[in-house]
């Protein structure tokens, strides 16, 4: 059975395909797209336990994106990616509703870490 | 605050500006350089689990490397012109690779206010005389200006010509209207003897460029 079903969000497709084959090595479904837009449709389609998503994007950001996903997929949790790590960033990202904030580069193992806090956190949260 | 003062001031917000910019950029190569290499990694242990390495897949992700790491070089390489541009107060610029560098830089810009930034340069070589970092920081801001007030999903054109001893750098695409040149922009234009003008309905943004600009051995820019 596969472990937890994975959305990445990034500008950077080079960045998204690798995080993509290294979380399927380990037994992720993963699945990466390059934009916000992309993002909310692969939502429209499946159902993702998580979207880990770049803060600083083209068109629309993690932010926005993560207060999209609030309202029309509330079963997914959010995690914001960022480049500059700062704090104004991650005080917006958890008032959109991301459960977790992590600065690149990133730790797959972090990540991996903070994907499964994310979904308990959420799954406790809604039933809460 | 004196006008040197501000000057001072806008200086190094345009330094900091293009540095925050680039180290973002570089923190990007950076990420990806991290997650190639850990999944090479990932297939090295794999194999040695008992699993097969796939000859073919590790030439595939050296070749992605080996991309990421010449992209990275290159976002150094201008961060590296950049800095190098306050050695000299004054000295012959090369007008190709100024507005070609200036365009590098305020990619990330565009790409933020979903606009396409294209530079138009002419084939022979053009050059004047002046302050390097003067020169980058005036065009930078009236690109900047240009991005901000250009329509989303517009292109914006920046289009470097030869104009009798000196130099015509157009701005086209800017589509709501004209900005007032004031404050840092109209000092810059000043201290570099160049004029800006809005042609037409205000679409494009024309600086005109001396070929000499005024000043001596020494100017304050921070």
């Amino acid at each position: 059975m596969s472990e937890l079903c994975v959305l990445l969000v990034d500008d950077e497709m080079e960045l998204v395909q690798a995080m993509a084959e290294r979380l399927e090595l380990r037994g992720f479904t993963a699945v990466g797209v390059r934009s916000a837009r992309d993002a909310l449709h692969a939502l429209d389609e499946d159902d993702f336990d998580v979207v880990v998503a770049d803060v600083r994007m083209p068109r629309m950001g993690g932010i926005q994106l993560a207060r999209r996903i609030r309202r029309k997929h509330p079963g997914a949790a959010v995690v914001l990616l960022t480049g500059h790590g700062s704090r104004r960033d991650a005080e917006e990202g958890k008032k959109a509703g991301a459960m977790a904030y992590l600065a690149k580069p990133i730790d797959l193992a972090d990540l991996i870490q903070v994907v499964r806090d994310a979904v308990s956190a959420k799954k406790r949260r809604d039933s809460s | 605050m004196t006008a040197g003062r501000d000057l001072k001031r806008a200086g190094l917000s345009f330094f900091g500006d293009v540095t925050a910019g680039i180290t973002h950029d570089i923190r990007n190569s950076l990420a990806i350089l991290k997650e190639i290499s850990g999944l090479l990694s990932d297939l090295g242990d794999a194999a040695g689990e008992g699993g097969t390495l796939d000859a073919e897949r590790v030439k595939s992700i050296a070749g992605r490397l080996d991309v990421q790491v010449n992209r990275a070089n290159a976002t150094v390489g201008l961060l590296n012109r950049f800095a190098h541009s306050v050695d000299v107060p004054r000295r012959r610029i090369d007008l190709r690779e100024t507005v070609a560098m200036v365009g590098d830089l305020a990619k990330s810009k565009a790409v933020r206010k979903r606009v396409s930034l294209e530079v138009v340069l002419p084939e022979h070589g053009l050059g004047v005389e002046g302050d390097p970092f003067l020169l980058e920081h005036v065009i930078f801001l009236l690109l900047g200006m240009t991005i901000e007030s250009a329509e989303r999903g517009g292109t914006v054109t920046l289009a470097l010509s030869p104009a009798g001893p000196g130099a015509t750098i157009c701005f086209e695409g800017a589509g709501r209207g004209k900005v007032r040149m004031e404050g840092a922009v109209s000092h810059l234009l000043t201290l570099t003897g160049c004029t800006a003008e809005y042609e037409g309905r205000g679409d494009t943004l024309v600086l005109e460029l001396p070929g000499r600009m005024p000043g001596k051995e020494s100017t304050d820019h921070g």
